[in-house]
């Protein structure tokens, strides 16, 4: 019993993993606090739904259009939207910018699917193996196979692309970097498109095993901000801390507490570290996988 | 009866394996006008943090009148009668010079007994002093950088000090300015008896009104002594020049 | 100087009008626009507290509703129990304050983006326990406050009465504190941290004191908000929306000026009530579009856009007063 919820909680801790690198990614980097993340999840599921629904594309496969469609809108806000608010207003109307969005991205899913619960089913949704005499859905498995892989590309992107160094570089030191002839604006941009893409593929995977509505988007939010501060600012390793984490927290506390104090347990536990370590778990600075 | 004002007894502050200031002893009598000097990155800076309580975690000993203040927290150590301008000034942006110059009548050491009208009339006080008056409701953003230098140390000055620590107040001045600095650093040690320690770079700055000259290098304190004994003392020239300018000296004799 | 004295006269004048015309209203208007007016003069409370730490000290409390929730928890608790309003309010006051100096001596002295995220956390939390202590708080059945013996159009006038007080009250408490020697440690807070801290300002005291301030009025604006709803439950009160619009409001009216929150919070309240009533689906887009064109093209909320349009000094006197 005690293996199959720590189990659980692994697999979801993949996920959220990924959920919060996408978030820390832009905080850390760009220096955003994106209060639309939770709403560009939930987009990121309606589209590999809306997808699979219409033109029957493979459930796993619908997340890359998902992907690319927000990496393009988050290009899109950050160049009209955020760009201009960041030279004008000081750190907190952009975070109050990011909130406007996520309303407009609230409404406009409310009309295109209204609050309905939608879930994605497939072939493999019923599919399970047994694991040491456990139950072990293999959709979870593929979700946290797919969270893990999308970790490790933006690691070897990050690291190992010029585009990441660069990106890298403008967080560490802007002046540096462009006196080397790097486009800072550029590289902000970039990271924040692939912030949202990030958070559409979460979004996506999620969808095939959880029921989704735009309802859920600040719940989510709430979840991300918890991985985030859990784990520390801008690391994936940060990511990785407070994702497992919190998927074991949610997982046991579940069992221990009930479904609804989950949600506050998180909360709890992310004050209580805030409190007596506000540089997360791991508590690294900058951006340095 | 001891008139040692503030005595630092084996200071030192490290940052990870860099020693800043590495056990630094000495005394500073009541009255006293000294000079602090050392070749850049030496840790004068640092010291003053130290002594004003900015680290949290500091080795060594630091005595204010008698009483041990190493781990007094920085407001408290201006509450306690002592003021530190910074190397770079920071004045309060958004507000005009004279309510940043009430800013230090209202906090530093009388400042739990004035109200907001008698800080104003302080504020104007020292600000006579620097000849700050005619620039009295400008906005911060409006100053030159020797205003700003005055600015900083006029609200120092407004916090009633009983010891101030001058940073490289002359930094950027032209040498009319730094004459005019210098008369205004001797009034205020004479005629209001503050203690002052100041580091400085321009060497004539200091040799001219210290009466003692501390000498710091990579962390350490290599020389103590008046002006004369400080520009022959060897150590100090070879931290300033270099060891092949002492070499070559040597065989000039 | 002569010129300045008349400026300063004639908006005093101006003032006293609008307040003369504030306390004749109820008895010229239906219950309708008497309750919207309650509310606006409500939200007027909540935002001027949260300017007080965002506009004079630089730090956003996300969260600041968690007070709002506590005052109408505490007051209907309290009620419940047979104590009588004011008594129960006050202890909503008090718990309020605990709040403020448990959490905010240590989450003050980060920067500004830990206390945000903090301040959300802090709500979220109190809210899911608020939830769940059934016993306490009867859970997701929310708390009903004692009945009213009086018609309902007294209800509304009282209750309309009493908004403004505490909005007076608020305005009161800016003024003092622009003036007063707290104005100062705040003010210089915000301007270079360090640099207070070398003049002597005990800044972590400072910082929560105004929390405190803030989260007074904000429970106490709950605690009102509960008896004359006559009913809560946790997702009003510890609703985020509340203090997120209020931060709107404050943005749009001007951050950081006396009057400015009370305008936003009245542009706000009417514009939400013409979408609401013509554009419901539309509710949460349009007000999301607004806040993006304010952002954008007015940074600095309406009160100062409308003082540059027009260099009406009249206002900005009152609002920003420094060598008084």
């Amino acid at each position: 019993m005690l293996f199959e919820i720590i189990l659980n909680g692994l697999l979801l801790g993949g996920l959220y993993t990924l959920m919060g690198t996408g978030f820390s990614l832009q905080w850390g980097i760009s220096g955003i606090i994106n209060l639309a993340y939770g709403g560009m999840m939930v987009l990121g599921g309606y589209i590999a739904f809306a997808l699979h629904r219409l033109i029957n594309v493979q459930p796993l496969v619908s997340i890359v259009p998902a992907a690319v469609i927000l990496f393009f809108l988050g290009l899109l806000i950050y160049n009209y939207l955020l760009k201009p608010t960041i030279k004008k207003g000081s750190f907190f109307v952009t975070v109050i910018m990011t909130f406007a969005i996520e309303l407009v991205l609230e409404n406009f899913m409310l009309l295109m699917w209204a609050s309905d619960y939608r879930i994605i089913t497939s072939p493999y949704s019923s599919i399970a193996f047994n694991v040491l005499g456990f139950h072990l859905p293999l959709i979870k498995a593929l979700i946290f196979t797919l969270s893990m892989l999308g970790v490790f590309a933006v690691y070897v992107f990050m690291n190992k692309t010029t585009t990441g160094k660069s990106i890298q570089a403008s967080a560490l030191n802007p002046a540096g970097a462009r006196f080397i002839g790097i486009n800072v604006e550029k590289m902000y941009m970039y990271n924040f498109g692939i912030g949202c893409a990030i958070a559409a593929v979460a979004g996506a995977l999620a969808s095939n095993i959880n029921a989704f509505s735009v309802v859920l988007a600040g719940g989510l939010l709430g979840k991300v901000f918890i991985i985030t501060i859990l784990g520390g600012l801008g690391n994936i390793w940060g990511a990785a801390l407070g994702g497992i984490t919190l998927g074991l927290v949610e997982s046991i506390g579940t069992i221990a507490v009930g479904p609804e104090y989950n949600e506050a347990l998180g909360l709890i536990v992310m004050v209580v570290v805030l409190v007596f370590r506000p540089r997360g778990l791991i508590g690294k600075k900058f951006w340095d996988v | 009866m001891s008139n040692v004002l503030l005595e630092a007894k084996e200071i030192s502050v490290h940052f990870g394996a860099l020693k800043a200031v590495e056990k630094v002893s000495f005394q500073i009598k009541q009255g006293e006008l000294i000079g602090f000097i050392g070749p850049n990155g030496a840790g004068k800076t640092t010291t003053i943090n130290l002594l004003t309580g900015v680290f949290r975690k500091t080795n060594g000993q630091v005595f204010f009148q008698g009483k041990d203040i190493t781990s007094v927290t920085p407001n408290q150590t201006a509450r306690l009668g002592i003021a530190r301008t910074f190397q770079i000034t920071k004045p309060l942006v958004g507000m005009s010079v004279e309510e940043n110059v009430m800013a230090g009548a209202l906090f530093g050491k009388a400042g739990r007994n004035l109200s907001v009208k008698e800080a104003r009339e302080k504020a104007a006080q020292c600000l006579e002093l620097t000849a700050m008056m005619d620039k009295r409701y400008f906005p911060v953003s409006k100053l030159t950088v020797p205003d700003r230098k005055r600015l900083e140390l006029a609200r120092s000055l407004a916090t009633d000090p009983t010891l101030l620590l001058l940073d490289e107040v002359m930094a950027g001045l032209r040498p009319i300015e730094i004459d005019d600095a210098l008369e205004l650093i001797k009034t205020i040690n004479e005629k209001m008896n503050i203690t002052i320690l100041f580091i400085e770079h321009v060497m004539r700055a200091v040799m001219s009104i210290s009466q003692r000259i501390i000498v710091l290098n990579t962390g350490q304190k290599i020389a103590e002594g008046s002006p004369k004994e400080i520009s022959e003392n060897p150590q100090v020239i070879e931290a300033y020049l270099g060891r092949k300018y002492m070499e070559r000296r040597g065989t000039d004799g | 100087m002569f010129l300045d004295s008349i400026k300063k006269k004639s908006s005093n004048t101006v003032l006293l009008l609008v307040l003369a015309a504030l306390l004749v209203l109820p008895f010229l208007l239906s219950g309708y626009w008497i309750r919207l007016i309650t509310t606006v003069f409500m939200f007027a409370v909540i935002a001027k507290s949260i300017d007080l730490m965002m506009g004079y000290l630089g730090y956003v409390p996300f969260g600041n509703v968690v007070f709002f929730g506590l005052g109408a928890y505490s007051a209907g608790i309290g009620m419940s129990h047979g104590m009588p309003f004011i008594v129960a309010m006050l202890i909503g006051v008090l718990v309020s304050t605990i709040i403020c100096i448990l959490f905010g001596t240590p989450v003050l002295r980060l920067r500004g983006h830990y206390f945000a995220v903090a301040s959300i956390g802090l709500n979220g939390a109190i809210m899911a326990i608020a939830l769940n202590a059934t016993g306490l708080t009867g859970g997701a059945m929310g708390i009903i406050f004692p009945v009213i013996s009086l018609p309902p159009d007294m209800i509304n006038k009282v209750f309309y009465f009493a908004m403004l007080l505490l909005m007076l009250l608020a305005i009161g408490i800016n003024v003092i504190i622009i003036r007063s020697r707290i104005g100062f440690a705040i003010r210089s807070i915000k301007s270079n941290e360090d640099a207070a801290r070398s003049l002597g300002v005990n800044t972590t005291f400072y910082k929560t004191a105004t929390w405190v301030i803030s989260a007074s009025l904000t429970s106490i604006a709950g605690a009102v908000y509960g008896y004359w709803m006559s009913y809560i439950s946790t997702v009003d009160v510890f609703n985020i929306m509340v203090s997120v619009t209020s931060i709107l409001m404050v943005l749009l009216g001007g951050v950081g000026t006396i009057l400015g929150p009370i305008l936003g919070a009245g542009i706000f309240q009417v514009l939400s009530e013409v979408i609401w009533s013509y554009f419901l689906e539309l509710h949460s887009g349009i007000l999301g579009i607004i806040t993006i064109l304010v952002i954008l093209f007015l940074p600095r909320g309406v009160l100062t856009g409308l003082r540059e349009l027009f260099l009406n000094r009249a206002l900005s006197k009152k609002a920003v007063k420094t060598n008084e």
